[in-house]
């Protein structure tokens, strides 16, 4: 019992469960945060990008969440959009 | 306050009434005749109830009857003065109107307000407001906020069997708790306005034998 | 001009009403001209927190309204000059203000104090709405609890829509005890998660529920860990450099420093 609980004293605590727990929750609730919004933000996206190359319009995935700005640390908004680009478009007409 | 001569006429519902001051009846008397021959046009036809406080005898005040019945030839109403407005050491505007009775307790937030005087059988807790023109009593405790005389009576009163109130506000004056630890008497209290100020004193019983 | 700082926190609970209430108070101590106004209408607290409960005549909804002026609604603190009282009003509701009319009187407050702390109502609705308008700066209040967090996170992003942008965030109610047996979240944790700048960490304190219950801020107090904690808060806000409390507990046993410096 005394061994099984060093073992697992990091991940077994309960401010980690709170933290994961906690973290699971920010990403849906920020993702969530207008939905309406995202869904412009995603049909424009999808329609510029559409110019240049085809897209996995199913797999496309855009959502909102906080991080902090790299020169300077500033926390800020921030869209993610991961978009699968099946093919570029041939522009040498 | 304006000071006030010793004679007043009031109107209650019923019509109006001769309100005396205690004084030498001699003034009293000039007093009478000067504001009957003053706006005796405004009393013709009015219905006068009769006279009250003054301590008058039953002479004197029937000697003040017949100036205001033979010289001025206005009609003194042979039914009184309605009961309501004849008793009452705490007198005043406020006796005109009805007592609103209140069997409840009053919470924070809430509001009583009432154009006469408020009678309130529970608590009044911190936060709760209450707003009288008349007396507020209060048979629980009172924590909250009592405003009684609204519109400048400070004749009125307020009393509550544990009187702990966060605020007084008597006409317009306001008394608030001492800040720090309060010596209550563990007694019923009555607050009223004395020289301008809000004053406490407890409630005791005067037939004690 | 003063600034306007609106303690905020989306959950109620957490500690926005004393801790607006002691930042008030040390900011004033500090030699400053401060009033905090409580926008929390039909559920006021700050007056019985900073013991002036007795004193309302009148409140922030009669002076919007016009029913006296805001001389007469601001009320004078019993023990530091520069330090005033704006009540809210117990008796009617959230709607009987809007954030225009909040704007413009956290304005006419600027003009005449250095600080306008407002202490925020629990929610996201149109009180909170009211609170923030015409503020300068926002603290969110949060606990190490996962619901306070969210909540935290929430209000952060609606501040951010509004234009406050970069919240600070104050920790309330810290077991150091706990966090060290792994069994409460950090500050640490808390800032990573929420991606803003920390003001300060206000350890759990028993010296909070005593000095509630006189009337009397903390940070009055000279002894307890949380009046210091408070003090720090307050001399950031002024703009010193102040390192975070080392969070100390167990009688005398000193836990590990969290080396966490502050900059403005």
């Amino acid at each position: 019992m005394g061994l099984f609980r060093i073992f697992n004293r990091e991940e077994k605590r309960s401010k980690n469960i709170a933290k994961e727990r906690l973290k699971l929750v920010l990403i849906h609730d920020r993702a969530h945060m207008s939905p309406k919004f995202l869904q412009m933000v995603e049909g424009d996206i999808i329609r510029v990008i559409k110019q240049y190359a085809e897209i996995d319009e199913e797999e496309l995935d855009i959502k909102l969440t906080r991080m902090k700005r790299e020169s300077d640390n500033m926390p800020m908004s921030a869209l993610v959009a991961n978009i699968p680009i099946v093919k570029i478009r041939d522009f040498e007409r | 306050m304006v000071k006030e001569g010793l004679i007043s006429f009031r109107g209650i519902k019923e019509g109006i009434y001769i309100h005396v001051r205690d004084g030498d009846f001699g003034r009293i008397k000039i007093e009478l005749i000067e504001k009957l021959k003053k706006s005796i046009d405004f009393f013709r036809g009015a219905n006068i109830l009769g006279i009250r406080g003054g301590n008058l005898s039953t002479d004197q005040k029937q000697e003040l009857f017949q100036i205001i019945e033979e010289e001025y030839e206005l009609s003194v109403s042979r039914q009184g003065l309605p009961s309501y407005s004849q008793s009452g050491k705490y007198n005043g505007e406020p006796t005109r109107n009805m007592t609103k009775f209140i069997h409840n307790t009053i919470r924070s937030g809430q509001v009583i307000e009432h154009n006469g005087s408020i009678v309130i059988i529970g608590d009044v807790n911190p936060g709760a407001l209450i707003r009288a023109m008349g007396n507020i009593v209060i048979l629980g405790s009172l924590k909250g906020v009592a405003h009684a005389g609204i519109g400048g009576n400070e004749k009125a009163i307020i009393a509550a069997h544990d009187l702990q109130p966060t605020q007084l506000r008597i006409g317009n004056i306001i008394g608030r708790r001492p800040d720090g630890e309060i010596i209550t008497s563990k007694l019923p209290e009555v607050a009223k306005v004395d020289n301008g100020e809000v004053l406490i004193e407890p409630y005791i019983q005067k037939n004690n034998r | 001009m003063g600034i306007a700082i609106v303690v905020t926190s989306g959950k109620g609970g957490v500690g926005k009403t004393t801790t607006a209430a002691n930042i008030g108070t040390g900011l004033a101590i500090l030699g400053n001209r401060v009033v905090v106004v409580d926008t929390d209408i039909g559920l006021r607290n700050l007056d019985v927190v900073m013991g002036l409960e007795n004193r309302i005549v009148y409140d922030i909804v009669d002076i919007v309204e016009g029913a006296c002026r805001l001389r007469q609604g601001l009320i004078r603190d019993k023990r530091y000059e520069g330090l005033f009282l704006l009540p809210a009003a117990q008796t009617k509701d959230k709607t009987a203000l809007n954030p225009e009319q909040m704007f413009k009187l956290i304005n006419q407050l600027k003009e005449e104090f250095d600080y306008v702390v407002v202490d925020s109502p629990a929610g996201i609705e149109q009180g909170f709405q009211n609170s923030i308008a015409g503020a300068d700066e926002a603290y969110i209040v949060t606990t190490p609890e996962i619901s306070a967090v969210r909540d935290a996170d929430r209000v952060i992003g609606l501040l951010e829509s509004k234009g406050l942008d970069n919240p600070k965030l104050i920790v309330n109610r810290i077991r150091q005890d706990m966090v060290e047996r792994g069994d409460m979240m950090n500050v640490d944790d808390i800032v990573d998660i929420l991606a803003v700048d920390l003001i300060g960490v206000i350890p759990d304190d028993e010296a909070v529920v005593i000095s509630t219950n006189k009337g009397e801020p903390v940070i009055t107090e000279e002894e307890p860990l949380s009046a210091k904690a408070f003090k720090n808060i307050c001399n950031r806000i002024v703009g010193e450099d102040v390192e975070l409390l080392d969070l100390q507990y167990d009688e005398g046993k000193f836990s590990k420093l969290i080396k966490l410096l502050f900059s403005r």
